[in-house]
């Protein structure tokens, strides 16, 4: 993916490059908003409102080679936030992906129901760490952080997970 | 553990992708279209195509809630800046709605011909065509009756609060927010968007709030309603305006 080039088209109004730009972010960032907000709908909105935001920032990117980080703090935020407000609103039900670990082999769906229970900053972590292999520089930009504190969490993270773990014999 | 981390959350999401739709409302949004999101409330349809007029008329773009109603347009040129005639509103909409010179206190000084269009959940167009608000005036202060034969049915919102020959006439209050286009919403605020008592209009330099109040009723197949904005009249004044118009 060379946004260099593609978001000079987008701007230019082109669609097939903003095709082209959803097909390469529209997956991951759906998946990884699911992971961070747990569930299905919240997760369509968050990549909903996060491509309508930056797309409709694009010329205010400094360079656009910055997009793919700008792009997942724009997702992280909104995800937080309208997470937050599902809660509130107490919208999770079926859609919660919670509801769907069940289905997964027992081994993965205990840790994955340990990463859910995470709270929120941490899992963010976890996720953009380990689902999205991002380095520690860069999931410091992308929520906003020094290196120091994401270091910090995925340590905590760990060792929450370990505990857990532990308890339920994972290990066998 | 680090692979069994990485595995439980691949396993977690692998087999979850984002609906068409998501694709869809993106470009709508993007090319200033409204999209469908899950909030979607037929019941708000009258009153969003109301308070879609207020917030045009303030300079700004509706936001997504007002997913069901699109304006193409109140071409200024168009306005008939006097009290006009029912052989000018025909000639110009193609219907007769009813409605007086006067309003209590409030005069009818004009009146603005639209084009507007409907849509259902699907985005599949309901209806198009013209339509007619009526401006009345008293002491610098402006009320408008919306009127519409449009053959979308839809619900009135707001609670009963009269009937006249057999006409219930629905009234309900809410709050106009007028935001800069990267405005975030609290989480309050959305709450109060999904029980319809905030409208949210992005595109404004900076944030302005404003009251409005909104009675509406269906005589005839025609659609009425009153707006207020910044001039709380209450509810007993705008039913009997209501009964004025409809006894016309």
């Amino acid at each position: 993916m060379d946004e260099e080039k593609l978001i000079p088209r987008i701007l230019d109004g082109d669609e097939a490059a903003f095709n082209e730009l959803y097909t390469a972010y529209s997956l991951k960032a759906y998946r990884t908003a699911l992971l961070i907000t747990g569930n299905v709908q919240t997760a369509e909105d968050t990549v909903q409102e996060t491509f309508v935001t930056c797309c409709r920032s694009l010329k205010k990117l400094k360079s656009y080679k910055a997009f793919p980080s700008y792009f997942y703090r724009v997702l992280t935020r909104t995800a937080w936030r309208l997470s937050s407000a599902d809660k509130r609103t107490d919208q999770l039900d079926e859609n919660s992906l919670a509801s769907a670990a069940a289905d997964m082999p027992k081994d993965y769906s205990e840790l994955y129901e340990a990463i859910a229970a995470l709270d929120t900053k941490l899992r963010t972590t976890v996720v953009l760490f380990y689902f999205n292999d991002l380095s520690v520089r860069d999931i410091a930009r992308i929520t906003g952080v020094l290196e120091g504190t994401v270091k910090s969490r995925l340590h905590n993270a760990r060792r929450k997970l370990s505990k857990i773990l532990e308890k339920e014999d994972y290990y066998g | 553990m680090d692979n069994k981390i990485k595995e439980a959350l691949n396993c977690a999401a692998e087999e979850y992708s984002p609906s068409d739709k998501v694709y869809d409302n993106i470009l709508m949004e993007l090319k200033g279209e409204k999209s469908m999101k899950k909030s979607f409330n037929i019941k708000r349809f009258a009153v969003c195509a109301a308070v879609a007029a207020v917030l045009l008329t303030a300079g700004v773009t509706a936001a997504g809630h007002f997913v069901y109603y699109a304006e193409s347009g109140a071409d200024l040129r168009d306005r008939i800046d006097h009290a006009p005639t029912k052989e000018e509103v025909a000639e110009t909409v193609g219907y007769v709605p009813k409605y007086t010179e006067t309003l209590g206190d409030y005069k009818l000084v004009s009146a603005q011909p639209s084009d507007s269009s409907y849509y259902d959940e699907n985005n599949n167009e309901l209806a198009s065509g013209k339509e007619i608000s009526f401006d009345y005036d008293y002491e610098g202060k402006t009320i408008s009756l919306f009127t519409s034969d449009s053959p979308a049915q839809f619900e009135q919102t707001g609670d009963v609060v009269a009937t006249v020959e057999d006409v219930d006439i629905y009234y309900s209050k809410f709050t106009n927010k007028f935001v800069p286009p990267d405005y975030k919403p609290t989480a309050e605020e959305e709450k109060q968007v999904e029980e319809g008592t905030l409208n949210i209009g992005y595109g404004s330099d900076e944030i302005r709030v404003s009251e409005s109040e909104y009675i509406s009723w269906t005589d005839e197949e025609i659609t009425y309603s009153i707006l207020t904005t910044d001039n709380v009249l209450g509810e007993d004044v705008l039913a009997d305006m209501a009964e004025t118009i409809i006894n016309s």
